[in-house]
């Protein structure tokens, strides 16, 4: 019977040592993950404050006077056209 | 249930052999981890300590997060410099063992690791010629990788020797900051089997609105930082022009994160660690919309002198300035022969100059405050000849030449006419003691103490002051000299700072940051108000005087540009005052030698009868030809305080321009009618 027990104790503590090193292993690639989330937000975040300061630069007066101008040259003509109409 | 002996000796003989795993796996652990913990070869030469901590070391690494540098601002929040996040990338490169059989194949492994780190690095979707911009990457990576393992060194054929570099790291790349180019460069880091990447926090310094604040804000540029040995340790910001170095702009304690790695260096988070300490802020006076209005109405001047290149002036530089708190508002510089703004001298600033007949302003309002000017006196300025010269008697009759002939003037008709020899009797006035202090009055020779390097500060010909000069000789040459601007050199801002004095009757500063930030903390800048120099009289009479310099007065030196932008639609007679200088003087050009140069020069402020704004503009001309002031250097200036007022307007909040846009109520003049859809 003392055979059997230590039999179960031996098992029991190979599924333990099986188990945490399992548990251990699954935290590490947490971890790894996390990890690289981490530094995909990290990339993102440095992105959007990069194309939120190019915005804001092509966003001057000075280029929307420009958009704007290029805008009313392509619709110069039909208002003209709507203008002899009138 | 009884056991027999046969199931008990296999019983034993099982669990027997299950217990000497384990009990191998414990000797070997001793073995290694404790009886041979001593021998391991480590860089240090120090043995490891059998403990917990010195496990965890060889798996822990910290990271250092860089505090940003800090951020300028204009009068109105629009960025001028701020630091972006970005990644510093290097690579830890060895060479794997199929590069090793011979040179050739050597040199193909670094000649593909490079088009491979070339490639990642333009995947930017926003870059004008990728082809370029790859051919330009791998040329560099390929001279950083030939450098760092000496591949020059090899032998053009056979085997590797053995005292080849097996692991070097190196530069791939400052300021990445496109999400496209990190994601393929971590990529890359996945594939490479000899390649580890560390892409490190860094910043990139970013300029909106570069060109036409070159000068002013200035640029920071990466010195390398190296150690005892020359190694390359990295690369510090240094500010070495402009407002970058203010120096609450460094940056502050950088943070720090740890992270964890395993053999393969692969990252394994621990935590978000501790922030670096934010930027500080440095709010300037410069008004964005302003500066580029001034950049755009200089460069427009400069180019529209001649259509001939080697014609055009040598330099310009024009500034605005608000008087009520000394602002810079804006300030311009123009060269004609540099390639390239950043080394340019920032002209408002470095730029000196003789400022000729702007100058007789300061001097009446001195005479009449310190020497007893009597305003009302008539002076004869009659002259003789074609070049309308006078030896004038109270100067020991020194010959003095007018532009035209001017007959007997008041002081108001003297400056109205800009007569050179009305000013010279008037400057006779003041003693060699009287011309010290009004040059310590003006600020003439003294430094504007602004936040930024490499000022240019003006300064006088010093053989007029020399011990053993006489006063009726210094009257004669050094005191008439002043009276007209010349003999002493000035920059465009000490001008505008002398005039500043001058109309707000206190000596005044220029001011150039208008507040600091630093650790959440605001810090303005006080405005700087000396001591009252000049009663409201001396003032009135001086402004009155140069009110009538931009009319229609037969004389009157702004007549021509007065009549030119009544043409254009703009009524300038009583909406601007100022005075126009021209000089002529000679000045060493890098290259050229001495050669004679011209200044138009010019000095304004609007509403003439209660000034808000104050314009000086200055343009060099290195030809012989007629360069007046009046024709040349103060339509833009004209342009620019138009600017400003309509600006002012417009800006204004919505119920406040309805109160102002009644006609004749607001006392702004022609401007009201103009900017009567205020409030946009």
């Amino acid at each position: 019977m003392k055979w059997v027990l230590c039999g179960i104790t031996f098992a029991l503590s190979v599924v333990l040592a099986v188990g945490t090193a399992s548990y251990r292993a699954g935290n590490a690639k947490l971890r790894l993950q996390l990890e690289r989330e981490y530094r995909s937000i990290e990339a993102r975040m440095i992105e959007v404050r990069r194309l939120s300061l190019r915005t804001a630069e092509l966003a001057t007066p000075e280029r929307l006077c420009d958009r704007l101008r290029d805008a009313l040259k392509g619709s110069k003509a039909p208002q003209q056209e709507s203008a002899l109409w009138q | 249930m009884a056991v027999t002996h046969a199931e008990r000796v296999r019983l034993r003989f099982v669990f027997g052999g299950l217990a000497i795993v384990p009990l191998f796996l414990g000797g070997w652990f001793t073995w290694i981890q404790v009886l041979q913990k001593g021998d391991m070869k480590r860089p240090d030469g120090q043995r490891v300590a059998l403990s917990a901590e010195a496990a965890a070391v060889q798996h822990r690494r910290t990271e250092r997060l860089p505090s940003a540098r800090g951020t300028i601002k204009d009068r109105h929040g629009s960025i001028l410099a701020m630091d972006c996040d970005a990644f510093e990338v290097r690579a830890e490169v060895s060479t794997p063992k199929r590069a090793r059989r011979d040179c050739a194949a050597m040199r193909t492994h670094f000649r593909d690791l490079a088009r491979s780190l070339a490639d990642a690095l333009c995947r930017d979707e926003g870059l004008a010629d990728r082809a370029a911009a790859r051919a330009e990457h791998f040329q560099r990576l390929e001279k950083r990788l030939a450098e760092a393992f000496a591949i020059d060194k090899l032998p053009s054929a056979g085997p590797v020797p053995e005292t080849f570099f097996w692991r070097r790291e190196i530069l791939v790349e400052r300021g990445v900051a496109v999400l496209s180019v990190i994601e393929a460069l971590e990529e890359f880091d996945r594939g490479a089997d000899s390649v580890l990447l560390h892409m490190q926090h860094d910043h990139a310094r970013v300029y909106p609105e570069r060109q036409v604040t070159y000068g002013l804000v200035g640029y920071v540029e990466d010195e390398p930082v190296r150690n005892a040995a020359g190694k390359l340790l990295g690369f510090e910001a240094r500010a070495t022009a402009g407002l970058e170095s203010v120096s609450s702009l460094l940056p502050g304690a950088p943070g720090e994160r740890e992270f964890r790695v395993d053999a393969q260096n692969k990252r394994f988070f621990t935590g978000i660690g501790h922030a670096p300490s934010m930027p500080s802020l440095v709010e300037s006076t410069i008004d964005l919309e302003l500066q580029k209005a001034a950049s755009r109405e200089l460069e427009r001047q400069a180019m529209a002198v001649s259509e001939n290149d080697a014609r055009r002036p040598l330099w310009g530089a024009m500034l605005l300035v608000e008087i009520e708190t000394g602002d810079v508002l804006a300030a311009a510089s123009w060269h004609r022969d540099v390639k390239h703004p950043r080394g340019a001298a920032f002209t408002p600033y470095q730029s000196l100059y003789e400022p000729g007949s702007i100058v007789k302003p300061l001097l009446f309002a001195y005479a009449h405050a310190n020497c007893n000017l009597d305003w009302d006196r008539a002076y004869d300025c009659s002259s003789a000849g074609a070049d309308h010269h006078c030896d004038v008697p109270e100067v020991g009759g020194r010959r003095v030449r007018d532009d035209h002939a001017c007959g007997v003037l008041s002081s108001h008709g003297i400056l109205v006419n800009s007569s050179n020899i009305g000013a010279v009797k008037v400057g006779s006035l003041l003693t060699r003691d009287d011309w010290a202090r009004y040059l310590e009055v003006y600020g003439l020779r003294r430094s504007l103490e602004l936040p930024m390097p490499n000022e240019r500060q003006g300064h006088v010909a010093s053989k007029g002051w020399l011990p053993g000069i006489k006063e009726p000789a210094f009257k004669k040459w050094t005191g008439s000299s002043y009276s007209i601007g010349y003999e002493h050199q000035v920059n465009a801002l000490q001008m505008a700072r002398a005039y500043l004095t001058m109309l707000s009757g206190h000596r005044r500063e220029l001011r150039l940051v208008r507040a600091v930030e630093v650790d959440g903390k605001r810090i303005e800048q006080p405005v700087r108000r000396g001591e009252r120099e000049f009663s409201d009289d001396t003032v009135q009479l001086v402004r009155a005087a140069l009110g009538d310099v931009m009319s229609d007065d037969e004389g009157a030196t702004g007549r021509h540009m007065v009549a030119a932008f009544r043409k254009e639609g703009t009524e300038l007679v009583g909406l601007l005052a100022g005075k126009t200088g021209t000089a002529k003087s000679r000045t060493v050009i890098k290259g050229k030698g001495t050669v004679e140069v011209r200044n138009a020069s010019f000095v304004g402020f609007m509403p003439a009868h209660a000034p808000r704004y104050l314009a000086v503009c200055v343009l060099q001309r290195d030809d012989s030809a007629r360069f007046y002031g009046g024709s040349y250097a103060a339509p833009p200036a004209a342009r620019l305080l138009l600017e400003a007022m309509r600006l002012e307007e417009r800006r204004r909040p919505v119920q406040g321009s309805q109160v102002s846009a009644t006609p004749g109520a607001s006392g702004r003049g022609p401007l009201v009618a103009e900017t009567g859809q205020a409030g946009r």
